[in-house]
């Protein structure tokens, strides 16, 4: 089990740096797709299948599908390649890093009692009331039913939002191909 | 020494870092998309956290939680691109160093 955890673990880090370092940003979407199967991989190890199921469906599958359509939309003029990848923001970088990586090694190095009460819903009491999926419906349809009505009105608005905007973005390219095609007209009207 | 690391704190250790990692991607990259994409890498670290602490205290609330962070990780997405498509289409460009008219 704890090579498992350890090479999925590594292909977990390997994924995020190239993410973050590579020039293309179509490798870059490829590389988050491999970060987020893997991180499918150590939620079933955890316990909690059908979050794996929705981090492929809705991560690997429906938002990393936006983005790749967003680099095909916006990158039309090739200039992936020639812009410089990072900007003058490295001694930030290396002591905001070293703040946060060093409170997070202390924190895991010398323990600390993680605050929360235990419950009874281990691995195998979930399995054994029906499995995991069983549980978390039970939970997110009961306590959690009020916040699940929540999140449906956050998507409605973020959607509403995209469609918005999107539309002045199209009516914007409309409206400056009318104006091209009434001058390329009117050039003509000239010549003759 | 990796084995006597028990699996809850490999989860926290390995959130951490992989958040660390994101976040120097947002501070660093120039290319907008990019840092999009190392935001959604903070999210993903911040859901494995809530699992693997589901894992640790043997509740499923964690996973509830995961799930609110996917939600708005997912209306985040979709409000972020749509603007960052209206940008490019203003400015011809994604380099965020070019998007400086509220610079000081």
């Amino acid at each position: 089990m704890s090579v498992l955890l350890a090479v999925l673990g590594f292909i977990a880090i390997v994924g995020a740096l190239m993410t973050i370092t590579s020039r293309n940003p179509v490798h870059c979407a490829l590389w988050l797709v491999l970060v987020f199967i893997d991180f499918a991989a150590l939620y079933v190890i955890a316990g909690a299948e059908f979050m794996a199921a929705v981090q492929i469906f809705v991560y690997a599958g429906g938002i990393m599908l936006l983005y790749l359509f967003v680099i095909m939309f916006v990158t039309l003029k090739d200039n992936l390649r020639t812009e410089a990848r990072f900007h003058r923001q490295w001694p930030l970088v290396v002591v905001l890093t070293a703040l946060f990586g060093g409170v997070g090694l202390a924190l895991v190095r010398f323990g600390i009692a993680f605050p929360g009460v235990k419950g009874t819903l281990t691995i195998e009491a979930v399995e054994a009331s029906g499995g995991n999926t069983l549980a978390l419906a039970m939970l997110l349809f009961d306590k959690y039913i009020f916040p699940f009505e929540l999140a449906s009105v956050i998507l409605v608005v973020a959607m509403i939002g995209a469609v918005v905007l999107a539309r002045q973005a199209a009516e914007d390219v409309e409206a400056d191909a009318e104006a091209e095609a009434a001058q390329e007209a009117s050039e003509e009207e000239e010549g003759r | 020494m990796f084995a006597e690391v028990d699996i809850s704190t490999f989860y926290f250790a390995l959130s951490a870092v992989i958040f660390l990692i994101g976040m120097a991607g947002l501070l660093l990259r120039r290319n907008l998309i990019v840092v999009f994409m190392s935001l959604e890498l903070m999210m993903n670290a911040v859901n494995l956290n809530f699992i693997g602490l589901s894992r640790h205290l043997d509740q499923i609330d964690g996973q509830v939680f995961a799930i609110f962070v996917i939600v708005v990780a997912a209306a985040e997405a979709v409000t972020g691109l749509a603007i960052l498509v209206a940008l490019y289409k203003q400015r011809e460009s994604l380099d965020i160093d070019n998007f400086n008219l509220l610079k000081w």
